[in-house]
């Protein structure tokens, strides 16, 4: 569970909890014929330079690869992710993660050390709700690709939520959320996390309220070119 | 693909689905040593070290053997039977209210065309054969029309005590009048 401080354009603030709502559909898993759980597992192919999936005769007589004896077929588990100079067999510690921004063209934008972000929802500076945005046009601009609700600790908290709740539901809108002293950064959920804009919907039922923050990264558009796709066989 | 809109079919021509770095770019994660970039690689408990391109990933049993054709149950157990392809076959689409929409999970965003006019609406979709189908937004506004598939959530509704029953203990629910506390409770304060 993660806390939100939250606060309307009036001043007042609360520092709330922020919860995942559940999927309606129901989970599955995926079962041998005898009923038995399946996991996925990583297994050695054998020779690193064959595909199974495009090898044929011919290339195979043509190259005469050799078959690693000794590992081909080995179930790796708990494996760790290392580093090495190509070429080389010992490992390499004290690195450095440089992150690549990459524009839509895919030129390079930028080259800079990663430095994780930190969760910047529950700071000192709250959450601010910002601009009001028309429910239709929101769903019309923005695609969400996730979503998560606020809930109350306390009766005070539930009285304010109600009350932000019902100012939404009344306006038909939806409020932007901002991070930062200004209130106008992006949200970042957890350590590390990506940056993402927020919204935030409302409704009411009798004395129930429902807050729903919908989280965005991308603009309901179409990039320049958009290839066609047929569909499946 | 081809719908039921009421009386009549509805053809919806989809493109591509719309990835994010079209749009916007991407960012990429790389280990460099002293200017060198370095290659990744899997370290199992023995010490050995794998390329990632050596090593293929399968779907097995407990066992270790290979699950060649494997089936989907929900945690009930129930077994899911392969849906057909919405490709295959035609679904219906109905006019939708904002909410299904906002209680959308959107995992793919899908320009079309299709003969409708301005607003919401709803169906179920598949792209191969799947043993769940996805719900799928028909977004339809005069300036073009996007399918918007995805999980369906919930949308709780909060009441005072909701939230009470959510987060308490359930043992915290039992009569604390018992004799077992009367000790620690004193009334020297007043």
């Amino acid at each position: 569970m993660n806390i939100i401080h939250l606060a309307t354009e009036d001043g007042r603030n609360a520092r709330v909890p922020l919860l995942r709502p559940r999927r309606l559909t129901p989970a599955t898993v995926k079962v041998t014929a005898t009923g038995e759980e399946v996991t996925t597992k990583a297994v050695h192919r054998g020779n690193r330079h064959l595909d199974p999936a495009s090898i044929d005769p011919q290339s195979l007589i043509d190259a005469d690869p050799e078959i690693d004896l000794d590992n081909v077929g080995r179930i790796l588990t708990d494996t760790t992710r290392a580093y090495r100079r190509p070429g080389s067999h010992a490992l390499e510690g004290n690195f450095q993660v440089i992150v690549t921004t990459y524009a839509a063209d895919g030129t390079v934008k930028e080259r800079k050390p990663y430095v994780p972000r930190e969760a910047n929802i529950n700071d000192v500076s709250p959450v601010r709700l910002g601009k009001h945005i028309p429910l239709v046009e929101l769903f019309q601009r923005f695609v969400f690709h996730n979503q998560l609700y606020i809930a109350h600790h306390d009766g005070l908290q539930h009285e304010f939520l109600f009350e932000v709740a019902r100012s939404l539901e009344a306006a038909e809108a939806a409020e932007t959320l901002g991070a930062g002293p200004r209130g106008n950064l992006p949200l970042v959920l957890q350590h590390g996390g990506a940056p993402t804009r927020a919204f935030l919907i409302g409704s009411t039922e009798g004395e129930r309220y429902s807050l729903r923050v919908l989280l965005t990264r991308q603009e309901l558009k179409v990039p320049a070119a958009a290839a066609a796709v047929s569909a499946p066989d | 693909m081809v719908v039921q809109y009421g009386a009549r079919e509805v053809v919806i021509t989809t493109a591509a689905a719309i990835h994010r770095e079209k749009l916007y770019g991407k960012q990429c994660r790389s280990v460099v040593k002293d200017g060198t970039p370095l290659e990744q690689v899997v370290l199992d408990p023995e010490g050995n070290v794998f390329l990632p391109s050596e090593l293929t990933y399968l779907a097995t049993d407990s066992a270790g053997s290979l699950a060649t054709s494997p089936l989907t149950q929900t945690e009930e157990g129930e077994l899911l039977d392969l849906k057909p392809s919405s490709y295959r076959v035609t679904r219906e689409l109905t006019p939708a209210g904002i909410e299904v929409l906002a209680c959308l999970r959107v995992d793919a965003v899908i320009p079309v065309k299709c003969e409708v006019t301005p607003g919401f609406y709803t169906t179920e979709y598949a792209y191969h054969d799947a043993p769940q189908l996805k719900t799928a937004v028909l977004n339809v506004t005069a300036d073009g029309a996007f399918l918007l598939t995805g999980t369906p959530v919930e949308a709780p509704l909060q009441g005072k005590n909701d939230v009470y029953n959510f987060f308490d203990d359930p043992e915290s629910d039992r009569d604390d009048s018992g004799e077992d506390d009367l000790d620690d409770l004193t009334f020297d304060m007043f």
